[in-house]
């Protein structure tokens, strides 16, 4: 006979479902202590990526479209709503239901880090291929090819103008010649630096990173020519060789000797995301989505090592961030749940189902975390601070009422486990979240409402 | 203790199921008791997020320098203001401000930024919205700290931010509310056992538990809910007219709070879309529709806040400006200093003020951005002095604005 699982068995595997699977469902818990935590995540750092992370089997319209913006506005921008909305609600779906969390959790967060917003342009018909064929595909792989992927993503190469820079005209003979109405595929007439900037201050070496202005302008030229190929129809990357500025340029103290083409930008590519700096952000910014607002140091420091030594090895970095100490398990839960997060975590653990694909996203439209409409280049915020005021706990509990009175058209009702022990749901119960759940006359929907509306499920 | 004054009215609120069809008048404190025109100022800042191009809000009318450095990208200026050599004209796209500028009732500061030459986005705008509070996710905010140096009691809607976040400005105002519609401000709960229940939840925490920051957010907006409960038999005024836009719509939530006599003293809204990397344009363009959102929201503004004319100071800025020069794409790209624009009864209009430090190549910040010479925070404490701020040096730590002399009279706590 097995003896049954300790609390502390018991605490260790919420606090990991917590944290790397957007909450427990039901039944999970005493899966995953049975299992022991640290084997869990193990297991699912080991475990080969679903074969719907190439194919995304969701109900994704495909990239290519019907209409162009220039045959039928309207139809256009009706086709990219419909894009996008399936885009973010099927990221909520895979999320709910998938048996590879950690996976989804680390998609979510490269989304974040590589944020591409929907609402520019052309962006729509971009993305489904962006979640395709290269979020998906690399969450877990290298960092490198990653980072590779999306810079050679016609998504990003328009979200961040790259595929419209090129090496400045030499002569006057080209004196601005018009830029009104819709860009024509002719030559830029020189450099973009908003890829170049962003590229050095978000995706790899981070804003104290170490570079300057003078860094932002080379990398910025080392890039003219990445662009993108029939963006209206079939949508590729393409380097245009005569748009690429051929002179040797100067990069965070190192030269590069011109004339190397496409290859110049793969090479910077691979420099940046094996940078020590790059590696210090990306563990701070892992050990604050896993760990805390304010992270511990030695974590962060460790995390950033198994960068280095793995080659950006995600899955050995968050091996070390997560199992090679034992932060993930100590104190309270002390991490307040992106609305993203909220939202999954309350279906998983109540077994409510969208019965449409937008009822979900209607109450991260509100609370201002929508898949891809972030509208910075930055990503959402990922502390307390950025995410709760009155107005956000106004907008948190109207949506648990609503998800707990079975009432909303939209979504399933909960279950029945749910209903009849909505204390069950919660990580841990504070004096005052019991004497609410206690408060007479409540409806077991009620109840419900309330423990997920607690300050306790806004955590993890 | 006010806040358990206040918990133990809230308490007293929810135990009876009649509260609510009672219209119970809470009067929620306002900022100086002082009646008549002025007397209860409101601020509504505006953040151009995305580093406003300040050179095509505001070119520098006869500038030689800028025709070659930006040609295709300048838009012929059908208003001006009075400033540094020929003067500043005004983009085309803002023309609904003209009744403002010709009552002389705009002002606008020029190649103002940023001490620091920071050409990031997120950096550039966390360090206007500390203005020169030390770094930090738990500093607070400079509207955050005007606010709580001005006159007046905190109260539910005294300070709001018209979107689904609050502003890193108002970071630290635990009662700071932040919603897109005023229709939002409902209690999710029905009966009054779940009202009880939720008035339970949100009690008061130690501060060691985590869920203390989230116990609280929820306490502030039940009160909030409650103040606007107690008006609702006067029902919120309309606001008509409009743009459907982001910024419309947050702009016309602000106007109706304002209009309900709620107490509103300081309000924020985001205006997006110019960071102009691409097809900036010049009368059409990307910049041309950022500038017309703006001009045609603060003009619905000023018209759905006519009765508060005389209390109403907008002030409008951005992280930075961007460069001179055109870039490879018809559009600029990340630069330093930047133009703000202030409009209002309080404001002594129809000029630039500030030091210009002028466009030519040899006169820009690293070759190729306008200098910034005018810190930001001297426009921020033109907003602060009209709140009525007392103490400068607790809003804008380590800095002493000289003053840039904008408001038509300084607003004292004493009125």
């Amino acid at each position: 006979m097995r003896e049954p699982p300790s609390p502390q068995a018991h605490a260790d595997a919420r606090r990991a479902l917590d944290r790397l699977a957007f909450g427990p469902a039901p039944g999970q818990v005493d899966k995953v202590a049975e299992q022991g935590a640290r084997a869990w995540i193990a297991e699912q750092l080991a475990r080969p990526l679903p074969l719907q992370a190439l194919s995304l089997d969701l109900d994704l319209p495909s990239s290519e479209l019907g209409v162009t913006m220039q045959e039928d506005p309207d139809a256009f921008r009706e086709q990219a709503r419909e894009i996008a909305v399936a885009l973010a609600a099927g990221r909520v779906a895979s999320a709910v239901d998938s048996d590879h969390p950690l996976y989804e959790t680390m998609v979510d967060f490269w989304a974040n880090h590589f944020s591409v917003f929907v609402r520019k342009g052309m962006e729509p018909i971009f993305l489904p291929s962006y979640e395709r064929d290269v979020l998906r595909p690399f969450a877990l792989g290298r960092f490198a090819d990653l980072l590779r992927a999306t810079a050679r993503h016609p998504a990003m190469l328009f979200y961040l103008d790259n595929w419209r820079s090129a090496a400045p005209q030499p002569a006057e003979s080209a004196f601005f010649p018009s830029f009104q109405g819709q860009a024509k595929r002719q030559r830029p007439e020189g450099l973009n630096e908003n890829y170049a900037r962003e590229l050095l201050e978000l995706h790899t070496l981070g804003v104290d990173g170490g570079y300057t202005q003078h860094d932002v302008e080379q990398v910025a030229r080392v890039f003219t020519g990445w662009t993108i190929d029939r963006p209206r129809r079939a949508p590729a990357f393409r380097f245009a060789p005569a748009w690429h500025d051929t002179g040797p340029k100067f990069v965070l103290g190192q030269a590069i000797a011109g004339g190397q083409g496409v290859e110049e930008g793969e090479a910077l590519l691979s420099r940046l995301a094996a940078h020590p700096s790059t590696a210090a952000h990306l563990a701070r910014k892992l050990a604050r989505r896993f760990l805390a607002d304010d992270p511990p140091r030695a974590a962060v420091e460790r995390t950033a090592r198994r960068f280095l030594s793995s080659r950006g090895d995600v899955r050995a970095t968050l091996h070390a961030l997560l199992l090679d100490g034992d932060e993930l398990f100590e104190g309270p839960p002390g991490k307040v749940k992106s609305p993203f997060e909220l939202v999954v975590s309350a279906l998983r653990a109540t077994g409510v189902r969208p019965k449409l694909p937008r009822a979900a996203l209607a109450a991260l439209m509100k609370l201002g975390d929508v898949p891809y409409l972030a509208p910075t280049p930055a990503g959402y915020p990922d502390t307390a601070e950025r995410w709760i005021d009155p107005g956000a706990a106004l907008e948190r509990t109207r949506f648990m009422f609503a998800l707990a009175s079975g009432r909303n058209p939209a979504l399933s009702a909960p279950s029945d486990a749910a209903l009849a022990a909505p204390e069950a749901l919660l990580a841990t119960l504070s004096e005052s979240t019991r004497r609410a759940l206690d408060t007479a006359g409540l409806l077991p929907a009620e109840r419900l409402g309330l423990a997920l509306a607690s300050p306790e499920f806004q955590l993890r | 203790m006010r806040g358990l004054t206040r918990r133990a009215l809230l308490r007293g609120m929810v135990a009876t199921a009649a509260a609510w069809q009672i219209p119970l008048v809470v009067r929620p404190a306002r900022a100086g008791a002082a009646s008549g025109p002025g007397a209860n100022p409101l601020l509504v800042m505006v953040f151009l997020r995305g580093g406003a191009d300040g050179l095509a809000l505001l070119p520098p009318l006869g500038d030689g320098a800028l025709e070659r450095a930006r040609g295709p990208l300048l838009a012929k200026p059908t208003l001006e203001l009075e400033g540094h050599g020929g003067g500043f004209g005004l983009h085309p796209a803002l023309g609904p401000l003209a009744p403002l500028l010709k009552d002389g009732r705009l002002a606008a500061v020029h190649a103002v930024g940023l001490p620091e030459a920071i050409r990031s986005h997120f950096e550039a705008q966390d360090a206007c919205e500390r203005a020169g509070a030390r770094e930090g996710a738990r500093t607070e905010g400079w509207l955050a700290r005007a606010i709580a140096a001005a006159p007046g009691e905190p109260a539910a809607f005294r300070a709001v931010a018209a979107g689904t976040q609050r502003p890193r400005s108002l970071a630290g105002d635990p009662r700071a509310l932040a919603f897109e519609h005023v229709e939002d401000l409902v209690i999710p709960a029905h009966s009054p056992a779940a009202q009880r229940a939720l008035a339970e939840l949100h009690a008061d925490r130690p501060a060691t538990d985590p869920g203390a920051l989230f116990a609280a957010a929820g306490r502030e907006a039940l009160e909030a809910v409650r103040t606007l409960e107690a008006h609702s038999s006067a029902a919120l005024p309309d606001a008509d007219s409009f743009p459907r836009t982001p910024l419309g719509q947050r702009l016309a939530t602000i106007a109706r709070l304002a209009r309900a006599d709620l107490g509103l003293v300081a309000a924020s809204a985001d205006a997006e879309g110019w960071d102009t990397h691409v097809g900036q344009g010049a009368e059409d363009g990307r910049f041309a529709h950022a500038a017309q959102d703006l001009g045609a929201s603060l003009a619905a503004l000023f018209r759905n806040l006519e009765s508060r004319a005389a209390d109403l100071l907008v002030v409008a800025v951005s992280e930075f400006g961007r460069t001179v020069a055109i870039n490879g794409s018809g559009g600029t790209d990340h630069g330093r200093g930047g133009a703000a624009l202030l409009l209002g009864a309080p404001v002594r209009g129809g000029r630039v003020a500030g030091a210009w430090p002028g466009t030519s190549p040899n006169e820009r910040e690293d070759g190729r951005d306008l200098r910034v010479v005018n810190d930001v925070r001297e426009v921020l404490a033109e907003a602060a002095r009209h709140l009525g701020a007392r103490d400068l040096s607790s809003v804008f730590p380590g800095f002493s604005p000289r003053g840039l002399g904008l408001l038509r009279a300084p607003n004292s706590s004493l009125t």
